[in-house]
């Protein structure tokens, strides 16, 4: 169990027998009142956001997770396929609770999933990924306004905004919790 | 604000504005202890705590004050006369927060011969004279909300802006058991040891402070008369003569219409010294103070917060850019 004024975002906690994970976490105290906590937590079974506000003191139920490795081969209807690199069993990931991370999974990578009782429950993605840019725009011939930006797409999909030098065939780091450009990353 | 220069200059700026403004209005500045050895129970707030050391041991606790309220109601009591402070803060335990540091900087002031109303009109003038003497434009952009800060600013009391947006009276939660099937109703988890007021605030924090209108300042008034403070109550009524200024959804300024009755004032204290017995840090009771309500004026005072005005003014949305050295930067 953990006291609602210890949680931090990123944390998993079990709700009426589902797994969520902290995306938000916002301490409040009223001006006259109590001390809460705001909370954002993600279903990770349904994917279903729900909002709660807590007080500090409140208990609630934290899960122990850990993280092991594979790899992603596919995905289909069912949801993201992956690989156990040690001991080459396969799994699946529904795709409800991960719809926000498809972009970001390229067939043969290696990925972190969180695992809950022999469950993966979450893709746990790195801070920065970097993709291919296999779509963009020719950039407008005298659109020379600093901080411009364009369309791109990338091999899996994901669109980004990015500065106007970047081509087809360019690689770029993105972080993969805003979804926003970082740089162009040389070759 | 990037520079400590920079930072102290729109600081002072705002100061220079509060402060003339005050004395265009005969309002006396004071200057009150921080360091106090009692203070009034508020069950809601942690306090710093320190010793006094004489001849080498402890001869008194003394607690960093969390409002300058216990002094300058002292100073009402014996002038009679308006008054006003600029001073610093100290509540413990509130985490940091995007609008918490532990130590902050508070406008309070306190007008004679008046109730909460009046007090709204004063800061909204307050409010004029301080975007016409810092030139600044009214209108504001803070974390993507467009913000008119010209007065007069909406006012909406708490029974209408729940009736808007849950359909229901305060009249009808004043009652304990009311108060926990409307939570039920609208999924907010109960817990079999949540005060009224916590069963309140985290229905207003759920389901109306986020949906609050954000286009202009606004009076917020007319709190529930079970929130426990030293706001007179209105007769007959469930609520309170209290209110609260918010600006882009952040609590800006809080204002009473003081009560001044020693026997409500004393249901107060014992109210709080019982619900305090689950403080961390446990201080000494101002008991003194009770003895200034004999000769007590009928009064309003409002408690604003610089930072956070600072803040709105320059269109910054963490508390950490307009304070020189947060705790922010050392905490994590």
């Amino acid at each position: 169990m953990i006291k609602a004024g210890s949680i931090a975002k990123g944390m998993f906690l079990l709700i009426k027998g589902d797994p969520y994970q902290v995306v938000e976490r916002e301490f409040v105290n009223p001006g006259k009142g109590s001390a809460f906590v705001r909370l954002k937590l993600k279903n990770l079974k349904t994917g279903q956001v729900l909002k709660q506000v807590n007080k500090n003191q409140e208990t609630l139920e934290d899960i122990e997770v850990n993280n092991k490795s594979f790899q992603f081969l596919y995905a289909d209807d069912s949801g993201f396929h992956f690989m156990d690199t040690e001991t080459y069993e396969q799994i699946v990931v529904p795709t409800a609770s991960a719809e926000d991370k498809q972009y970001f999974l390229k067939e043969g990578e290696e990925y972190q999933l969180v695992i809950w009782e022999n469950t993966p429950i979450e893709i746990s993605l790195p801070y920065k990924m970097v993709f291919e840019v296999i779509e963009a725009e020719h950039a407008i011939k005298g659109d020379t306004v600093s901080g411009a930006q364009k369309p791109i797409t990338t091999e899996t999909g994901l669109q980004v905004k990015v500065p106007l030098f970047i081509k087809k065939g360019d690689k770029i780091l993105i972080n993969t919790e805003t979804k926003e450009y970082l740089e162009r990353v040389n070759q | 604000m990037n520079t400590a220069a920079h930072l102290f200059n729109e600081r002072s700026r705002l100061y220079q504005a509060v402060r003339n403004f005050f004395y265009s209005k005969d309002y006396l500045e004071v200057d009150t202890p921080l360091l106090s050895p009692f203070l009034i129970p508020e069950a809601a707030i942690e306090v710093f705590k320190t010793d006094l050391i004489k001849q080498e041991s402890v001869a008194l606790p003394l607690y960093l004050i969390p409002s300058p309220e216990l002094w300058m109601k002292r100073i009402i009591a014996d002038s009679g006369q308006h008054i006003f402070q600029i001073c610093k803060c100290f509540r413990n335990s509130e985490q940091l927060s995007r609008i918490h540091n532990p130590e902050f900087s508070m406008l309070e002031w306190y007008t004679v011969h008046a109730d909460y109303q009046d007090s709204m009109e004063l800061t909204e003038e307050l409010f004029s004279f301080i975007c016409d003497y810092m030139k600044i434009n009214t209108l504001i952009s803070i974390g993507g909300e467009r913000i008119n800060l010209k007065t007069p600013f909406p006012r909406i009391s708490m029974n209408k802006i729940f009736n808007n947006i849950l359909g229901i009276t305060l009249g009808e939660l004043d009652d304990y058991n009311h108060l926990k099937q409307s939570c039920l109703k609208h999924d907010i988890k109960v817990s079999s040891d949540d005060s009224w007021e916590q069963l309140f605030h985290k229905l207003f924090l759920s389901h109306i402070e986020p949906n609050l209108p954000k286009s202009k300042p606004l009076f917020l008034y007319d709190y529930p008369r079970r929130i426990p403070t030293l706001a007179k109550q209105k007769p007959g009524t469930a609520y309170a003569e209290r209110w609260e200024l918010y600006i882009a959804g952040i609590e800006i300024a809080n204002c009473f219409t003081e009560e001044t009755d020693p026997e409500n004032i004393l249901e107060f204290y014992k109210g709080e010294i019982q619900r305090k017995k689950q403080s961390i840090v446990n201080h000494d009771i101002d008991w003194g103070l009770l003895d200034f309500f004999s000769h007590f004026p009928p009064c309003s005072g409002v408690a604003l917060g610089m930072d956070r005005l600072l803040m709105i003014l320059y269109e910054i949305t963490h508390i950490e850019g307009v304070i020189f050295s947060p705790l922010h930067d050392i905490v994590r």
